[in-house]
C-alpha cells in the first residue's frame, strides 16, 4: 500500500506535515477541510461570489491589481478574481470526475484480476505495470491529444494515469483476503463468485479505496493544470487555471504578474488542502497508524 | 553472476518490457474513441480524402498487421513521417533529443547534490532546524506546479530583475557549430567562451526550476535512508574503529543509503520528464517535450507517436542503466 | 607483571534521557582491568554491562551522558574531545561486536575495511603494506588471506566474527572490549571463537573485557568477573571465586539458573520477578525486591561495597566487612 501512495503528492504532503506537527492532530485534517469546503463553495456559489463575469471584457487590458480589481485584469481587460474563482469549477469537476472514472476503471479489474488470478491476473498486471512506470503526463497528453478537448476527455486522460494506482491497492488486498477463512466460509456454504466479491471482499478494501480516491485528487488537480498550460484543456474562454496561466505567459514581457501569481496560488492551496484533508482520511481509516497513538 | 552477465541478462529481460510498453501506447493512441484521422483533418473533410489519408497511415490494415508494421519499422528505424513537415520523425527526434538531455542532466545533477548534501545534513541533525527546514521546502516543491515555478523564475530573474535570459537555448545573435548537440559541451570543444557564458545563462533557470522540483524527492529519500543506515551497526563499527566522522557519514553511511534509493529512481525518472515536457513549454526549450506539445497543437499524430514511444524508450534504458549501476555499487544485486 | 592497570573505571554513572524521564543504565561502578587479563562482565540484558563497554569508546547514544572517570593511559576519556578519541579508537582500544552480521559494511570489501582502519590510524602506512597486514590478521584468526576480496555477505557468521575479531586487532590494540562476540554464534562455532580468542590473546599479550549475558563463556575465558545487576557492579572477584564461592544473592541464583547438563539437576530454577524500572529504581539495595535474603535496611539503604574474602560484594549481608567504598553514603 505505501509503495503505491509514493505516487502521490498528497502521500508525501501528507507525511511531512505529520513529522512537523506530530501525528493525530486533527489540526492538518480541519484546515485541509476547510480549504476543501472553501473552494468548493467558490466552485458551486461562483457565480455569487465572482465580482464580475469571467469571460467578459469589464475594464482596460491588463491592468495591475486595484481596488476594483483586485486581482488586475487580463489581456482582454477580463476581471482576473473572477477567473480564479470560477477557474475552481473546472479543476474541482475534472478532478472529481478523472478520480471517479479511474476508481470505476482500476476497482473492477483489480476485484477480478485478484480474486482469479493465473494467467488473466498476469496479463492485467502486466499491462497495468507498464502504465504505471511511465510517465503519467506524458501519457494523458497522448490520450488528451487524441479525445481532444472537452471536460469528460480530459477527464478519462487523467483517469488512465491513476487507473492502475487503484488496481495495485485493490489486486494486492483482494489476492490476500481471498483466502482468509471468512472468505472460504462463505464459499463452503455455496456462495455464489459474485456474491463473494461484493458482500465479503468489498467491503473490505473500501477502506483502503476511500484513501486512495481522497490521496488522488490533488494529483488530479496537478495533472489537470499542466494539462491545461500545454494548451489541451477545455476550449476558452472556459476559465481554467493552467490555461490562464500560459496566456499570462504571453504577458511576463509587460511584468504582468496578477496574472501568473494568483492562478498559481490557487492551485497550491487547493493541493495542499487536498493534501492535509486526505492526510486525515489516511490517518482515520488506517488502523495501524490509529493502534500506535 | 559476474558483472558482465548480470548486465546481459538485464538487457535481455527489457525486451518484453519495450515491447509491451510499445502495444500499450500502439492501442492506446488507436483503441480510444477518437479518430487521429478525423481529428487532423477536421470533420469536415470529405469522405474521400479521409479514405484517402487512412490509406496512406495504413490505417485500413487489420489492427494486428498495423501493429507489426510500425513495431518492424521501429526496429529499422522508421518512427513513420510527420504529416506538418514530411521528414521523418526519427531524424526529428533526434535534433530535439541533445537539448532534452542537457536539460534533465543538469536539472538532475541539481537535484542530487541538494538531495545528497540536505538529505545527509537533515539526517545528521534528525528533528532539528535544518531537518524541519528541509521538510517545509519539501512541502513546498511538492504543493508548486513545476512550470508555475517556472514562470516566476522567469518573472523574477528574466523580466524584473534581467539577471537571465527569459527563454530558448542560446542568444540568436551567437553563431556556433554544433557538434554533439549538447551545447554546455559543444561551446567548450569550439573554445567559444562566449557561447559557453550564453549557453549556461539559458541553461540556469529551466535547470533548476526542473532540479529544485526533483530535488526535494531526493532529499526526504536520503534522509529517511540515512536516518536508518546511520543507525546500523556498521556505522557504529566504524565510528568504533577510529574513522573519522566525515568518512563514516559519506563513505560507509550514505553509500549504503543510496543503494535503496537507486532501486526506486525509475519513479523519478518518470517524473523528471514529466517535469521536463512542462518546463521546455516554459522556457520555451526546444526538447523533446516542446516537439510532443508543438505536434499535438498541429495534430501530428505519427509525430505524436513517435515522441512517446521515444519517450517510452529512454524510460526502458535509462531504468536499465539504473539497475546496471546499482549492481555495481551493490554487489548483493549480482549475486 | 600483572599489577600494572590497562584502564580504571572510577565511579562511572551513565543515565539515558527518555521522554519518561532519566534512566540511570549504570550507577556508581567502579573496577580496573589489568595488563593481560581478561575480565568478563556479566548480567542481564539491560543491566548495563553494554553502555559501559561502549561508554569507554565513547561510541553512546546522543540522548546519554556520562559522569565520572575512565581512565586510560594517564587520560581521562570521559573528558577527551572526539578526536582524541578518534584516535584511541581502533588503534589502541578495539571492539568486537554482538553481530557478524551486521556489524561490516555490507558493500565493501573486507580488504577495504581493513586499508580504511588501517589507513586512518597510520596513514604513513602504503596501501600494500596495509593489505599484507590484512593478510597477516586474517591468517592469526584462520582465515585463507584470498578471502579478503570478499564482500561480508559471502561469509559465514563464524568467520565472519573471526574477520571482525582480526580487523579488532590488526593494528595490535592494547584492550578489546568483546561485546557478546558469540551470541549470534551457533554452539560449537562459539566454543571455537572463544579458543582463538584465548589463543590470540597470549600471542598479543592484551587485555578483554567480554560483555556477556552467558556465565559458561566467561568461564572458559575470563580471569576475574564482575556480576552486573540493574546498573550496579554488585560483585566482582576472581573467576573461581565467583563460581564456587558466590557471595551476593543475585550471583548465587544467576549461577543455578545456569541450565545444568547433569541428570538429576532436571529443576531449571529462575530468579522470581523482573529488573527494576530504571526510571524510578527502588530505594536501599536495587536487588532487594527480588533478592531471597532481603532484609530490613535492604529495603532503605544502598549498601556499599565491602570486601569478603577476596571479592568486592555490594550487599548488606555482609556488614562488618571491611568497607572498600561508599560514595553514596557519604554524599547523603
Amino acid at each position: 500500500m505505501n509503495e503505491v501512495k509514493n505516487k502521490f503528492i498528497s502521500h508525501h504532503i501528507g507525511s511531512l506535515l505529520k513529522e512537523i506537527f506530530g501525528s493525530g492532530t486533527g489540526i492538518i485534517t480541519f484546515i485541509g477541510a476547510a480549504i476543501l469546503i472553501f473552494f468548493v463553495i467558490l466552485a458551486i456559489f461562483a457565480p455569487q461570489i465572482a465580482p464580475y463575469d469571467p469571460t467578459v471584457r469589464v475594464s482596460r487590458s491588463l491592468k495591475p491589481p486595484s481596488d476594483e480589481f483586485i486581482f488586475g485584469t487580463d489581456n482582454l481587460g477580463r476581471d482576473v478574481l473572477s477567473r480564479v474563482i470560477y477557474g475552481a469549477r473546472i479543476a474541482l469537476t475534472i478532478a472529481f470526475i478523472a478520480v471517479l472514472i479511474a476508481a470505476a476503471i482500476g476497482i473492477p479489474l483489480g476485484l477480478i484480476s485478484g480474486y482469479i488470478g493465473g494467467i488473466l491476473d498476469r496479463i492485467i498486471t502486466l499491462i497495468m505495470d507498464a502504465i504505471y512506470s511511465f510517465p503519467g503526463l506524458i501519457l494523458a497528453i497522448a490520450i488528451a491529444a487524441v479525445l481532444g478537448p472537452g471536460i469528460l476527455n480530459i477527464a478519462i486522460s487523467i483517469a488512465v494515469v491513476y487507473a492502475p494506482t487503484y488496481y495495485r491497492v485493490i489486486r494486492n488486498q483482494v489476492a490476500s483476503i481471498k483466502d482468509e477463512l471468512y472468505v472460504e466460509a462463505a464459499r463452503a456454504i455455496g456462495a455464489r463468485n459474485i456474491v463473494i466479491l461484493l458482500r465479503y471482499i468489498l467491503p473490505n478494501v473500501l477502506p483502503s479505496v476511500v484513501v486512495v480516491l481522497s490521496m488522488n485528487l490533488a494529483d488530479a488537480i496537478m495533472t489537470e493544470a499542466g494539462l491545461s498550460f500545454l494548451g489541451l484543456g477545455i476550449a476558452p474562454p472556459t476559465p481554467d487555471w493552467g490555461f490562464d496561466l500560459s496566456n499570462g505567459q504571453r504577458f511576463v514581457l509587460s511584468k504582468a504578474w496578477w496574472g501568473l501569481l494568483y492562478p498559481g496560488l490557487a492551485i497550491i492551496t487547493v493541493v495542499l488542502g487536498f493534501s492535509m484533508f486526505s492526510e486525515g482520511v489516511n490517518e482515520y481509516l488506517n488502523p495501524t497508524i490509529k493502534e500506535k497513538r | 553472476m559476474s558483472l558482465k552477465n548480470y548486465i546481459l541478462t538485464r538487457i535481455l529481460l527489457a525486451v518484453p518490457m519495450i515491447i509491451i510498453l510499445l502495444a500499450f501506447i500502439f492501442l492506446i493512441l488507436r483503441i480510444i474513441p477518437g479518430d487521429p484521422v478525423l481529428a487532423m483533418l477536421g470533420g469536415k473533410a470529405p469522405k474521400e480524402v479521409i479514405e484517402q489519408k487512412r490509406h496512406e497511415l495504413g490505417l485500413d490494415k487489420p489492427l494486428p498487421i498495423q501493429f507489426f508494421d510500425y513495431f518492424f519499422g521501429l526496429f529499422k528505424g522508421d518512427f513513420g513521417k510527420s504529416t506538418l513537415t514530411g521528414r521523418p520523425v526519427l531524424d526529428e527526434l533526434k535534433e530535439r533529443f541533445p537539448a532534452t538531455v542537457e536539460l534533465t542532466l543538469f536539472a538532475f545533477v541539481i537535484a542530487v547534490l541538494i538531495g545528497i548534501f540536505g538529505g545527509t545534513e537533515a539526517a545528521k541533525r534528525k528533528d532539528k532546524l535544518p531537518d524541519v527546514l528541509a521538510r517545509f521546502f519539501a512541502i513546498f516543491m511538492y504543493a508548486i506546479p513545476i512550470f508555475w515555478f517556472g514562470l516566476m523564475l522567469q518573472l523574477l530573474f528574466g523580466v524584473m530583475l534581467r539577471w537571465l535570459p527569459v527563454a530558448g537555448r542560446i542568444s540568436p545573435a551567437i553563431q556556433f557549430e554544433p557538434i554533439t548537440g549538447l551545447y554546455i559541451i559543444d561551446s567548450l570543444l569550439r573554445g567559444n567562451w562566449k557561447a559557453f557564458v550564453d549557453v549556461v545563462k539559458h541553461l540556469i533557470m529551466p535547470g533548476t526550476a526542473l532540479g529544485l522540483v526533483i530535488s526535494s524527492i531526493f532529499l526526504r529519500m536520503v534522509r529517511n535512508n540515512m536516518v536508518l543506515v546511520l543507525s546500523k551497526d556498521f556505522v557504529k563499527a566504524a565510528i568504533a574503529r577510529g574513522i573519522e566522522n566525515k568518512s563514516v557519514l559519506y563513505r560507509h553511511a550514505l553509500k549504503n543509503a543510496l543503494v535503496p534509493i537507486m532501486t526506486v529512481m525509475g519513479m523519478q525518472l518518470a517524473l523528471l520528464l514529466a517535469g521536463a515536457v512542462l518546463t521546455e513549454t516554459t522556457f520555451s526549450w526546444p526538447g523533446l517535450g516542446s516537439y510532443l506539445v508543438l505536434k499535438i497543437r498541429y495534430r501530428d499524430f505519427p509525430a505524436i507517436q513517435g515522441a512517446v514511444v521515444f519517450f517510452a524508450i529512454i524510460v526502458v534504458v535509462i531504468s536499465i542503466f539504473v539497475d546496471i549501476i546499482n549492481a555495481i555499487v551493490d554487489p548483493r544485486v549480482r549475486y | 607483571m600483572r599489577s600494572e592497570k590497562v584502564i580504571e573505571i572510577k565511579n562511572l554513572r551513565i543515565s539515558y534521557l527518555t521522554r519518561r524521564g532519566p534512566v540511570s543504565a549504570v550507577d556508581n561502578v567502579s573496577f580496573s582491568i589489568m595488563k593481560e587479563e581478561t575480565l568478563g562482565l556479566v548480567g542481564e540484558s539491560g543491566c548495563g554491562k553494554t553502555s559501559i563497554g561502549n561508554s569507554i569508546l565513547k561510541i553512546l547514544p546522543k540522548n546519554s551522558s556520562i559522569e565520572g572517570k575512565i581512565l586510560f593511559e594517564e587520560k581521562n576519556l570521559v573528558e577527551l574531545g572526539e578526536k582524541e578519541m578518534q584516535k584511541i579508537r581502533g588503534l589502541k582500544i578495539s571492539m568486537i561486536f554482538q553481530d557478524p552480521m551486521t556489524s561490516l559494511n555490507p558493500i565493501m570489501k573486507l580488504r577495504d575495511h581493513f586499508v580504511e582502519t588501517i589507513k586512518t590510524h597510520k596513514p604513513e602506512i602504503s596501501e600494500d603494506k596495509a593489505e599484507e597486514m590484512a593478510e597477516e590478521a586474517f591468517k592469526a584468526v584462520g582465515i585463507e588471506p584470498s578471502r579478503l576480496k570478499d564482500y561480508p555477505f559471502q561469509l559465514s557468521g563464524g568467520m565472519r566474527q573471526r574477520a571482525m575479531i582480526a580487523l579488532a586487532l590488526v593494528l595490535n590494540p592494547k584492550f578489546v572490549i568483546a561485546d557478546e562476540p558469540t551470541t549470534s554464534l551457533d554452539v560449537i562455532v562459539q566454543a571455537q571463537i572463544l579458543e582463538l580468542l584465548k589463543n590470540l590473546k597470549e600471542k598479543y599479550k592484551m587485555s578483554i573485557m567480554l560483555i556477556t549475558h552467558d556465565l559458561g563463556v566467561v568461564a572458559e575465558m575470563a580471569d576475574r568477573i564482575g556480576v552486573m545487576y540493574a546498573g550496579n557492579l554488585v560483585e566482582e572477584g576472581l573467576s573461581e571465586k565467583i563460581y564456587y564461592e558466590p557471595k551476593h544473592p543475585y550471583t548465587e541464583a544467576l549461577l543455578k539458573s545456569i541450565p545444568n547438563t547433569k541428570p538429576e539437576d532436571k529443576k531449571l530454577i529462575y530468579i522470581p520477578g523482573n529488573l527494576p524500572d530504571l526510571i524510578n529504581p527502588p530505594t536501599g539495595c536495587r536487588f532487594s525486591p527480588r533478592c531471597p535474603k532481603a532484609m530490613k535496611i535492604c529495603f532503605e539503604e544502598e549498601p556499599p561495597i565491602f570486601e569478603v574474602d577476596g571479592s568486592k560484594v555490594k550487599c548488606w549481608l555482609y556488614k562488618g566487612a571491611e568497607i572498600v567504598e561508599n560514595e553514596r553514603v557519604n554524599q547523603s
